[in-house]
């Protein structure tokens, strides 16, 4: 897994480097809070996704197939990128918000938008790895490409929907801690339930059952 | 310990277009078996399930001693090394990268011997793959196949794009590697001389068959060229003539040697003239 991690952070080095500057100058500037952490969000996925299009272009699910690596491993690897990316995207947004409030406007941090801020990031994230990367090893990352756009603005639109339920229903009795365990256990079992669809979408490729 | 690193045996897989049917060969411990066959033969979907890389429909694999649909096969795998025409990392990555992701690969990776080949197959260290000849990258291939102490090489055309001098090199390479004790290679190669040049054993594949699997002074000796008019080539036995080109002067024909009537002069086939005249044979 460790080996397989590396070769994907290799791969996306330089284009990570870009997009996390790029994404902590949009953090910065005042009144894009909707847009940076979006940006944040697209650049914690479109690393995984452009790692997958590498591996296409090499054809290197054909090698790795010869390494002593587990197919669970290698699907599980590209979720792990996705959620080392979504973490570091984590990191930028709050640091982004902490600099704005206390540095850029003075008005302090505001604590409320940028927990929101996060949430809707995760849960958008989720959404969109465990929706996307099972389609990606269906179609291939050229056919899955579309499908992933689409994918994107649902998830997006999943997430501010389900942020502002949760914010609007105010239900006495149900605190916020539980929705947040009860929204990470569903992620858990999307993401289970994910990773199996993924495995078996990668093996039949493998098979060649899709050519 | 058993005799063969590789034993296959009724090996079938079925794809829509291509079928590799009814497979059996073996590979003994410390030779180099030559896989020989036109593209589309089924020379890298046997690599490919030898190593388990596609399920198989019937038949059964043993790579070194084990069943690689076993539990054990993870760990037999540390114990082969794999070059693949047209297939290997990501291009954006160098070679100094590629032997780091090696080494968290394999439990046996030599950085020293990694960086000794680099050093030996004249290998950019710092440059990225994509800036890579296709030789280059073979050799970058062969390079990690060989730092993890394999001991068993599988080869899937991987002497292609090289140039002559270093083709010569990497082929004394994988005879020394095979004549080690408890090693093997196998080959792939569209380039017929590399094989006579190394192999011990030859089986030719065609159109997901195998026509022929035999020791390969065998087949030299089996095989010869009879240059002679019409006449004389009706009155041999059919079953001696495995091949024949007619021209306006005479007959030029791959017969077997032992069932040509004394008088006759066989000269000596090399592999190529062998395959070739079996391909037209089966061809027709």
């Amino acid at each position: 897994m460790i080996a397989l991690l590396r070769k994907d952070i290799y791969v996306a080095d330089k284009q990570a480097r870009l997009l996390i500057v790029l994404a902590l100058i949009f953090c910065l500037i005042p009144n894009m809070g909707a847009f940076s952490s979006t940006y944040a969000l697209m650049t914690a996925f479109m690393i995984p996704i452009n790692s997958l299009a590498y591996d296409d272009k090499s054809k290197w699910d054909k090698y790795a197939a010869m390494l002593p690596y587990r197919i669970s491993e290698l699907v599980g690897s590209k979720y792990l990128l996705c959620v080392i990316y979504t973490g570091l995207a984590f990191l930028i947004v709050a640091v982004g918000m902490a600099v704005q409030g206390l540095v850029v406007t003075k008005a302090g941090i505001d604590w409320t938008e940028l927990w929101e801020t996060e949430l809707v990031l995760i849960v958008t994230m989720a959404f969109i790895m465990n929706l996307t990367l099972p389609m990606l090893y269906r179609f291939g990352t050229e056919r899955g490409r579309m499908l992933m756009i689409l994918m994107l603005g649902a998830a997006l639109g999943m997430g501010l929907g389900l942020v502002k339920i949760v914010k609007t229903l105010h239900i006495p009795g149900l605190p916020l801690p539980l929705i947040v365990t009860a929204g990470v256990a569903a992620a858990v079992l999307l993401t289970v339930i994910s990773v199996r669809l993924s495995m078996r979408f990668y093996r039949n490729r493998r098979e060649g059952k899709y050519d | 310990m058993d005799t063969n690193a590789i034993a296959i045996k009724g090996l079938t897989k079925r794809y829509k277009d291509f079928a590799l049917e009814d497979l059996t060969l073996n590979l003994p411990y410390g030779c180099v078996l030559g896989l020989v066959g036109e593209n589309g033969a089924g020379k890298s979907t046997t690599i490919r399930l030898i190593m388990d890389a596609v399920g198989r429909d019937a038949g059964t694999v043993e790579v070194l001693g084990a069943d690689n649909q076993g539990p054990d096969f993870l760990r037999v795998k540390e114990d082969v090394g794999v070059v693949l025409d047209e297939t290997f990392f990501p291009e954006v990555l160098t070679a100094v990268q590629v032997g780091k992701i090696m080494a968290d690969t394999y439990k046996n990776w030599d950085q020293g011997a990694y960086e000794g080949w680099l050093q030996r197959l004249e290998l950019p260290q710092k440059k990225k793959l994509k800036d890579y000849s296709r030789g280059m990258t073979m050799k970058l291939g062969i390079a990690a196949a060989l730092s993890h102490h394999p001991r068993l090489l599988l080869l899937d055309e991987a002497t292609g794009g090289l140039a002559p001098m270093v083709r010569e090199e990497l082929l004394e390479v994988f005879a020394d590697f095979a004549a080690e004790d408890g090693h093997a290679v196998l080959l792939s190669s569209h380039i017929v001389s590399d094989l006579e040049r190394i192999c011990d054993y030859i089986a030719f594949l065609h159109r997901g068959r195998l026509v022929l699997c035999e020791e390969k002074d065998v087949l030299l000796d089996t095989y010869g060229i009879l240059k002679c008019t019409r006449e004389q080539l009706a009155n041999i036995p059919e079953e001696a003539i495995h091949g024949k080109r007619v021209g306006a002067y005479g007959v030029e024909a791959l017969v077997e040697r032992e069932l040509i009537p004394r008088g006759l002069t066989v000269d000596r086939a090399n592999l190529e003239d062998i395959i070739l005249y079996l391909v037209k044979e089966e061809k027709q």
